[in-house]
């Protein structure tokens, strides 16, 4: 009775509860740079990358789940890495234009 | 050739406007307004709206759309920048707070006009077909550049002589000290978002009425991406920066659409930003160094 009473609140709040997981990790994100003390905006734009790497491995592979999420956790780091390391010199207000700049490309990216 | 020079007037003419908005809030604030694409498209609507909805003509449409950005940007700033300038909030706050208000904008615009886009009719502005050369203008086109133009020169004029114009410096030149002189700060940075805002405004509108149907609630995005690579080359705070940013960019999108094709348009601003960023990153004209935290 009290299991079915909880899996039909799950059910009914399902995407609410995913949303607030899946924000609060891009929330993370944002902090372990912010706690650096920089304002990067590129997140979306990593998460367009490890949405998309697992999405590809899925439907082109049978690679299993735990791989794909690794997959698209290095793969997005080392975009990062790619971006970070010219960026490292810009700071404030400069970082944060140049990382919404990447998200656009990003966007323009796989959209062609 | 020639084509492309027409080309790339147009497009300057229509970054140099919004990147205006951003330079003038940046010069007499010192923040950056993310919410500024938004207004953009805000102002595209409005304008919209008068004549599809209520068959104004173009001529009250245009200052009318303006308004409404303008208005929209006094908001703003009463909203999402005075309250945490008040409480010296430093720079990273308030352009999250306006990144936070431009998506409240856009999801206002998504609900009250819907997903698809919209536009000035046909024949709202006189069509035509100009030859020069082996190239074709537009009258809208010619009535672009003229705009901006007039726009740059009178706003270049009124900043350097009118009383608000030098109340407007004094406050970017210091705060402090411009209110210590008498200048009311706070309504000098309402006047200077109301100004920005309704560039950004027409901008928009002159956008839409060269472009027809893209009249759109995320219409704001891509020209958010331009209007920041031309602040970054030009210097964020030089007004003849911004003249010299818009026309690169414009030149080297078109030029980047003839050898590579559209799709990649937008990734030329990103490009050109990236590199001025790297090799330069106080701008081509910024008079300042480079802003550190």
């Amino acid at each position: 009775m009290a299991v079915s009473a909880i899996g039909d609140w799950y059910s009914a709040n399902n995407n609410l509860i995913n949303t607030i997981g899946l924000n609060g990790i891009l929330a993370l994100s944002i902090y372990v740079m912010l706690a650096c003390g920089q304002l990067s905006l590129a997140s979306p734009g990593y998460v367009a990358v490890g949405a998309y790497t697992a999405a590809l491995l899925t439907t082109n592979t049978g690679v299993p789940f735990p791989l794909q999420i690794l997959a698209g956790m290095a793969l997005a780091g080392a975009v990062a890495l790619v971006l970070g390391l010219p960026l490292l010199r810009l700071r404030g207000v400069y970082l944060a234009i140049c990382t919404v700049g990447f998200v656009q490309v990003v966007y323009i990216f796989f959209n062609t | 050739m020639l084509q492309q020079t027409f080309n790339t007037m147009i497009y300057a003419a229509i970054y140099a406007l919004f990147a205006m908005g951003y330079t003038l809030v940046f010069g007499v604030l010192d923040i950056l307004n993310l919410a500024h694409g938004a207004i953009f498209m805000i102002g595209s609507f409005a304008a919209v709206q008068t004549v599809l909805g209520w068959h104004w003509s173009l001529w009250l449409a245009l200052p009318f759309g303006m308004i409404v950005g303008g208005l929209v940007g006094v908001l703003l700033d009463l909203v999402a920048v005075a309250p945490l300038q008040a409480r010296q909030a430093g720079f990273l706050t308030p352009l999250i707070s306006t990144i936070g208000a431009g998506i409240v904008f856009e999801n206002i615009a998504l609900a009250g006009f819907g997903p698809d886009p919209t536009g000035f009719p046909l024949g709202t502005f006189p069509e035509a077909q100009i030859n020069i050369g082996d190239a074709t203008v537009r009258p809208v086109q010619i009535f672009i550049v003229a705009t901006a133009v007039l726009v740059m020169a009178a706003l270049t004029l009124g900043l350097r002589s009118t009383r608000l114009g030098k109340a407007i410096r004094a406050v970017a030149a210091n705060r402090l000290a411009a209110q210590l002189m008498g200048v009311d700060v706070r309504m000098i940075v309402a006047i200077t978002f109301f100004m920005a805002s309704a560039l950004g405004a027409l901008s928009g509108v002159l956008y839409s009425l060269n472009l027809g149907q893209v009249v759109q609630w995320d219409m704001g995005g891509d020209v958010q991406l331009k209007g920041l690579a031309v602040i970054v080359v030009g210097g964020m705070d030089s007004i003849p920066g911004v003249l010299l940013g818009a026309l690169l960019l414009a030149a080297s999108e078109t030029a980047g659409v003839v050898w590579f094709g559209s799709p990649y348009r937008d990734a030329i601003a990103f490009g050109l930003l990236f590199l001025v960023l790297i090799v330069r990153p106080a701008g081509l004209l910024g008079r300042r160094g480079l802003r550190t935290v």
